[in-house]
């Protein structure tokens, strides 16, 4: 019985082991083509030899050679932005620094000033008192020394800028009977720039052009017009002025104009002086239009 | 026990009548802050660092303590604001008001032809006292400026 009972088993071991072998080679026929298939339908996806990086040039722009459409993962080391730019689409690199202004000085009135009062460029020289114009600017002693108080072609001559910025005009340009500024004002002016040219001659002079108004606020403010047509044709004559004699003219008026050509209001408390951000937006302006 | 409440009683009269009381203080940030604050419709006004601070008011008298100015950063105005804290109410308190109105001296001659109505207003400057303190304000009326002195006194 005992013999019987294990031949029987025996059987039934042998044809389970048969039933399992054959099922385990099925499944592994299956799943292999059904991999190939898989690999063969499907398209291909870009992989890193689709890609063509010129290891040569550093941050060289990459080019790609083949699947244009396809979007590479690219090592962050090697990918190349274009530089940053300013607003008006400068780039960066193009801007002067700070250390630009070390040798220069600024020349004004009132506007000119807070350029000292607000700390904007605490490097540069400010030569600048309130109601200076066109009229007082050569003859008044308004520039501390010590003890001492100098006239500005006496500072500039003391202090020997490599850069003058000159901006002034604004208290002097009161409309006359025909609605035109002053003729006399340019002639001022262009006395005061010859001075300090003949003066200073390793300065590079840039000559800033008179800020436009809000006249509205100024005429509230002060009970008289300064008007921007006044302005603007004071600046092309200063800026024909400049060229002819060499000075480099910055239109600095552009940086402050609105659609209708005039100071916004809320840049200014009174319709001529200009509020803390309007000094950065001017010295924006003068880190990108200078001279090398 | 008679005596001993006629003792208790002059005790109280001698404390009451004969201790001084301490000379109070200005909270010159508090002081210096509200006065800026009802100039500020006007103008912008921007608080001088020391070193600037000296050079437009000429400060190199012995005895100045602290110090806050604060002028107009447009110079659309002849507003400005100035406390100063001196180290005795002697001296020093008159070098500081000399030092004052030099500075004001100079702002009129700034605003005379410039702007005529902030040249009135220069006029109107208020330029005090109080104790070892020396106050400057261009722009408020007297009134509101020993006001806004005493709000902040501690």
């Amino acid at each position: 019985m005992r013999a019987n009972r294990s031949t029987t088993r025996k059987r039934q071991f042998s044809s389970t082991f048969l039933v399992f072998s054959f099922s385990f080679l099925m499944i592994v026929v299956i799943s292999s083509g059904l991999a190939l298939g898989w690999q063969f339908l499907m398209p291909q996806k870009d992989t890193a030899e689709n890609i063509h990086i010129d290891k040569g040039i550093e941050k060289a722009p990459i080019r790609i050679t083949e699947a244009e459409n396809a979007t590479p993962v690219i090592p962050p080391e090697v990918i190349s932005l274009p530089p940053p730019t300013t607003e008006s689409g400068k780039n960066m690199e193009d801007r002067a620094k700070n250390e630009y202004f070390d040798d220069a000085a600024f020349v004004g009135d009132s506007i000119t000033t807070g350029i000292e009062i607000y700390d904007i460029m605490t490097n540069a020289d400010v030569f600048a008192e309130t109601g200076l114009g066109l009229y007082n600017i050569l003859d008044r002693a308004c520039i501390k020394f010590g003890e001492e108080k100098v006239t500005i072609p006496q500072a500039l001559m003391r202090t020997k800028p490599k850069k003058i910025y000159i901006m002034l005009g604004g208290n002097s340009l009161g409309g006359n009977a025909t609605g035109g500024y002053d003729a006399s004002a340019l002639e001022a002016y262009k006395k005061f720039v010859e001075t300090l040219a003949s003066q200073n001659p390793q300065s590079i002079i840039y000559i800033q052009s008179v800020l436009p108004v809000n006249e509205a606020k100024f005429k509230e403010k002060y009970k008289k017009e300064l008007t921007n047509k006044n302005i603007d044709a004071f600046n092309v004559d200063l800026k024909a002025m400049s060229e002819k004699n060499g000075y480099h003219y910055l239109d600095v008026a552009s940086v402050f104009k609105n659609e209708k050509g005039e100071m916004p209001a809320e840049y200014t408390p009174d319709g001529i002086h200009i509020r803390s951000e309007q000094y950065n937006m001017w010295f924006d302006f003068l880190k990108e239009n200078t001279i090398k | 026990m008679k005596k001993l409440l006629i003792l208790l009683a002059g005790l109280l009269v001698f404390s009451a009548c004969g201790g001084k009381a301490a000379p109070k203080t200005i909270d010159m940030e508090g002081f210096t802050a509200a006065a800026v604050e009802k100039l500020k419709e006007d103008d912008e006004l921007v608080k001088l660092s020391a070193e600037k601070a000296a050079d437009f008011y000429d400060l190199t008298f012995d005895g100045l303590g602290e110090y806050i100015i604060y002028i107009s950063g447009t110079r659309a105005t002849s507003d400005e604001v100035c406390i100063m804290k001196l180290a005795d109410n002697g001296d020093a308190v008159t070098k500081a008001k000399e030092s004052v109105n030099k500075r004001l001296t100079e702002q009129k001659a700034d605003y005379e032809l410039y702007i005529p109505a902030e040249f009135e207003k220069l006029n109107k400057a208020v330029v005090l006292s109080d104790g070892n303190y020396v106050v400057f304000v261009s722009g408020l009326e007297a009134d509101v400026v020993k006001q806004l002195i005493e709000s902040n006194k501690k």
